[in-house]
């Protein structure tokens, strides 16, 4: 047609329909054969020959029906519907149909004959072009329509197979002639509805039956039981009433007629009638669920199980991803938890979507459906590998196509802004070849002129957060230890060292620990951990952290202990009240920060710890920092293990005893501690019934009696005697409470490291 | 800002980008406002590109304005209602404010 650029005549000599049909299906024919593109070629299947074909195939099939009626039906109408004396044959259209059956036989020899001489070449193809367009969705077999021409044959090659694979759109007529078959079955016998063989809607194609379908059977093998008679009855009435004869009323007022003749007890009757219109709702109910679903079901079957697949795939292709822990990580954090308290149930909640198909998940499977999920997972899988052998294009160039075309995805998606990426560059690119000196320099200092940038604090937080994440991250996809000989297992495992390190020392650097000590005020390792996020991400640093870089971050911890805020801001008496605020950051370092670092203090040897403690004592304001819940901990912490070293008990991590010149040095330490805080023990309590949980109070009491030399220890008992006592009051006063015990509970643990016990005290 | 670009030029700043400023933010109560007349404050734990956030600890603010149906005056009144968590789209979004730090 586009010939016409050449000025030549392209109008062709006309068709007539036979051809153009036989053109449009041609096309579609070919298209068929080319079954791995099916989906595309079927979408142009059906536009070049719909509608038409469709016409013509229901057509067919009801002439089909007639024929068939007239074949063999008839011969028991006698006994169906008794006697009707002499019924005029001027309606009977069925026998006139039979009258001309042959001559249709006729022309439809004539029709084929004529097909195959005028292009034998596609002789082969010949049923193929004569299948109505949704028979050729279904990929089934057209013989249905060739066949169809042919009712005489007394048996139709229809098997019940080929219907076992397809479906027709069921319309309410249709139904309705099969629930007739069932009751009256000298009827109709067409063999399109002939009974189906059990494990038909289990067919490769899945064609479910309609209910109707499925009902016919049942009410066949139940042998029409007296209850499914009514409703059966009904059914009749309805097409009764579709005529414009309502017959309900009649049918049950015979019935009832009959009742009232054997009794005539009226309560009965209206049990009775109850229990009809009862099941006269019932049975309203059950059609009108019935229509519903017939009207559901027309589409049935409209796809093949490749074009759910395809479907399936695009959809399912969104979600997948090379990385779940970073698409996908609320999802894979939730079921990992999940997983640990319900192990055994977890089966049940399977996933059914999103990253989840990619890592642990995909061994569970729910038991129900087991097969269409494992179909499913493997398609996943497939779909996955597929992903991972072509790299992600973002555009493609078509041959012949103006410029190029863009593919946009979930995880690209089309681009509105440019806008450089410079940022990122400068922070997350830590290539290998960047020296010592390049890093620094990409670290900002925290402080200009001495003076802390609150938001150049936070900035390092997200930064750390981002090299702890990127850590973690790695520890997961940490490849298995190499085995000799094997260089490629060596090399990624050497590849994955050095790319932890780089990040670890990131990671170091930007925590900050090691600035200079008094450039700026506070130091900025203490800025980071006064922020709330700052005392969280302690715990997950210090894993990726090498023992001296955590004794490093100790000391320096130590070492500027009171410029904390949980130290400064939480001490009780000169301000007052602490604010509850305050009380929450005392509490979230409590159980972030100090945690791991008295794991580590817990495993030192004497020579740390004492050191430790030399600088603890030395560079704070002791008596100011005593009065901080943090600060007393730690205090407690380091007299608590130089005791248990002291004692011998470093034996367990292979430490000697600690020698001659440490515990001199720690009598020292010890004493100037002791003297810096007497006259204060009794200050260091928070105030006396605030409800403050005193307890840490008395276990730094306990660590120095446990320490202290007589004179000491009376020197501490003079001091606190006052608070010990007011506490066993309280406590007897609350007798029979929990708080109670908890309050002597307390007390002693400072009275039984001085040999005592709350009981002893008399009141 | 300007102080920054001035002494160190060198050093990235810490806020380079809007959404710098709401990553900053992260795990502290900010204030955001949303169409409707309405307003949030809670604790920041996710963001995204949109300004989809996840929020806890959210007290809600809703302003509404009532006209008296006789006078024809303009009635405010505000509900205020505490949710524990909260996922808020980032379509409604008008405004987000890191907190305001007192001290230091």
């Amino acid at each position: 047609m586009s010939d016409s650029f050449f000025g030549f005549d392209t109008t062709l000599p006309p068709l007539d329909s036979d051809q153009l049909t036989g053109l449009g299906e041609t096309i579609g024919g070919q298209k068929d054969e080319i079954e791995e593109e099916e989906l595309e070629s079927k979408f142009k299947g059906i536009s070049l020959d719909s509608g038409e074909d469709f016409e013509v195939y229901d057509d067919e099939r009801d002439f089909c029906l007639d024929t068939q009626l007239e074949e063999t039906g008839d011969d028991y109408n006698d006994e169906t519907f008794g006697q009707v004396g002499d019924i005029g044959q001027d309606f009977d259209y069925t026998e006139s149909t039979a009258k001309i059956v042959n001559t249709i036989q006729k022309e439809e020899e004539i029709y084929v004959n004529r097909r195959e001489s005028s292009n034998n070449s596609e002789n082969v193809d010949e049923p193929n072009k004569r299948r109505p367009s949704y028979a050729a969705l279904w990929g089934n077999d057209s013989n249905i329509i060739v066949n169809g021409h042919s009712p005489p044959l007394p048996e139709p090659p229809i098997s019940p197979s080929i219907w076992g694979t397809f479906h027709p759109p069921s319309n309410r007529k249709d139904s309705l002639s099969l629930v007739q078959d069932g009751t009256i079955p000298q009827r109709y016998t067409p063999p399109q509805t002939s009974p189906l063989p059990p494990g038909f809607g289990l067919s490769s194609n899945r064609m479910p039956m309609t209910l109707e379908e499925i009902e016919a059977q049942l009410i066949k093998q139940a042998g029409l039981p007296e209850k499914k008679m009514l409703s059966l009855a009904e059914v009749e009435a309805a097409i009764m009433g579709i005529n414009g004869r309502p017959q309900q009323l009649p049918i049950h007022a015979t019935s009832e007629a009959a009742y009232r003749d054997q009794e005539t007890i009226a309560y009965l009757e209206q049990e009775a009638l109850r229990e009809q219109e009862a099941l006269m709702y019932r049975e309203r109910k059950r059609r009108e669920k019935q229509r519903k679903l017939a009207d559901m079901s027309r589409y049935n079957g409209l796809m093949t199980q490749s074009d759910k697949d395809w479907i399936n795939k695009i959809q399912i292709s969104q979600l997948v991803t090379d990385d779940p822990y970073a698409d996908d990580f609320y999802f894979q954090v939730y079921s990992a938890i999940r997983n640990r308290q319900t192990q055994p149930h977890m089966s049940a909640f399977s996933p059914h979507g999103g990253a989840g198909f990619m890592g642990h998940e995909r061994r569970h499977r729910s038991r129900g459906s087991e097969s269409g999920l494992l179909k499913m997972q493997q398609q996943v899988l497939r779909i996955v590998n597929d992903a991972r052998r072509k790299p992600k294009l973002t555009q493609l160039s078509l041959e012949g196509a103006l410029g190029k075309i863009a593919l946009n995805s979930v995880r690209n998606p089309r681009q509105l802004l440019q806008v450089s990426s410079k940022h990122n560059e400068t922070h997350h690119h830590t290539g290998p070849g960047s020296g010592n000196h390049q890093q620094h320099q990409k670290i900002p200092s925290i402080s200009s002129h001495g003076i802390i940038d609150h938001r150049k604090v936070l900035r390092s937080i997200e930064n750390v957060y981002t090299a702890v994440l990127a850590l973690e991250e790695l520890r997961r996809n940490q490849p298995p230890l190499p085995r000799p000989y094997v260089d490629h297992e060596r090399e990624a495992i050497e590849k994955w060292n050095e790319e932890y390190t780089e990040l670890a020392k990131t990671m170091w650097e930007e925590l900050r620990v090691t600035e200079m000590i008094g450039v700026s005020y506070p130091h900025p390792f203490i800025s980071i951990l006064s922020v709330a996020k700052g005392k969280k991400v302690i715990p997950r640093v210090l894993r990726h952290c090498l023992p001296d870089q955590i004794l490093t971050l100790i000391t320096m911890l130590v070492a500027n202990f009171e410029t904390l805020d949980v130290c400064k801001g939480a001490i009780w008496g000169t301000q007052g009240v602490v604010s509850p605020a305050m009380l929450d950051e005392v509490e979230l370092y409590m159980n972030t920060v100090v945690p791991p670092l008295l794991q580590f203090v817990a495993e030192a040897p004497m020579r740390i710890v004492l050191g430790l403690f030399g600088l603890f004592v030395e560079r704070n304001n002791i008596v100011w920092v005593a009065r901080s819940k943090v600060g007393l901990a730690f205090l407690t912490m380091f007299l608590s293990r130089t005791e248990i070293l002291k004692q011998g008990g470093g034996a367990m991590q292979g430490l000697p005893l600690p020698e001659e010149r440490e515990l001199s040095q720690w009598q020292e330490i010890y004493n100037r501690l002791f003297s810096l805080l007497q006259n204060h023990f009794l200050s260091l309590f928070p105030p006396f019934n605030i409800g403050i949980d005193d307890m840490y109070v008395w276990q730094f009491l306990a660590a120095m009696a446990v320490g202290a030399s007589t004179d000491q220890q009376h020197i501490l008992v003079t001091e606190v005697r006052e608070r010990v006592l007011d506490t066993v009051i309280q406590a007897t006063r609350l007798a029979n409470d929990k708080s109670s015990s908890h309050k002597i509970a307390n007390v002693n643990l400072f009275l039984n490291a001085l040999g005592l016990d709350a009981s002893q005290l008399k009141i | 800002m300007t102080e920054e670009t001035n002494t160190a030029p060198v050093e990235p700043a810490a806020v380079e980008e809007p959404l710098d400023l709401v990553r900053l933010s992260l795990d502290e109560r900010i204030y955001v406002k949303l169409r409707g007349d309405r307003e949030l404050r809670g604790k920041l734990h996710a963001y995204d590109g949109h300004l989809n956030m996840v929020l806890s600890e959210v007290e809600e603010t809703i302003t509404i304005v009532e006209i008296n149906d006789e006078t024809y005056e303009e009635v405010i009144r505000t509900v205020k209602r505490t949710l524990e968590m909260l996922f808020v789209r980032g379509d409604g979004v008008i405004l987000v404010s890191p907190p305001v730090r007192t001290g230091s």
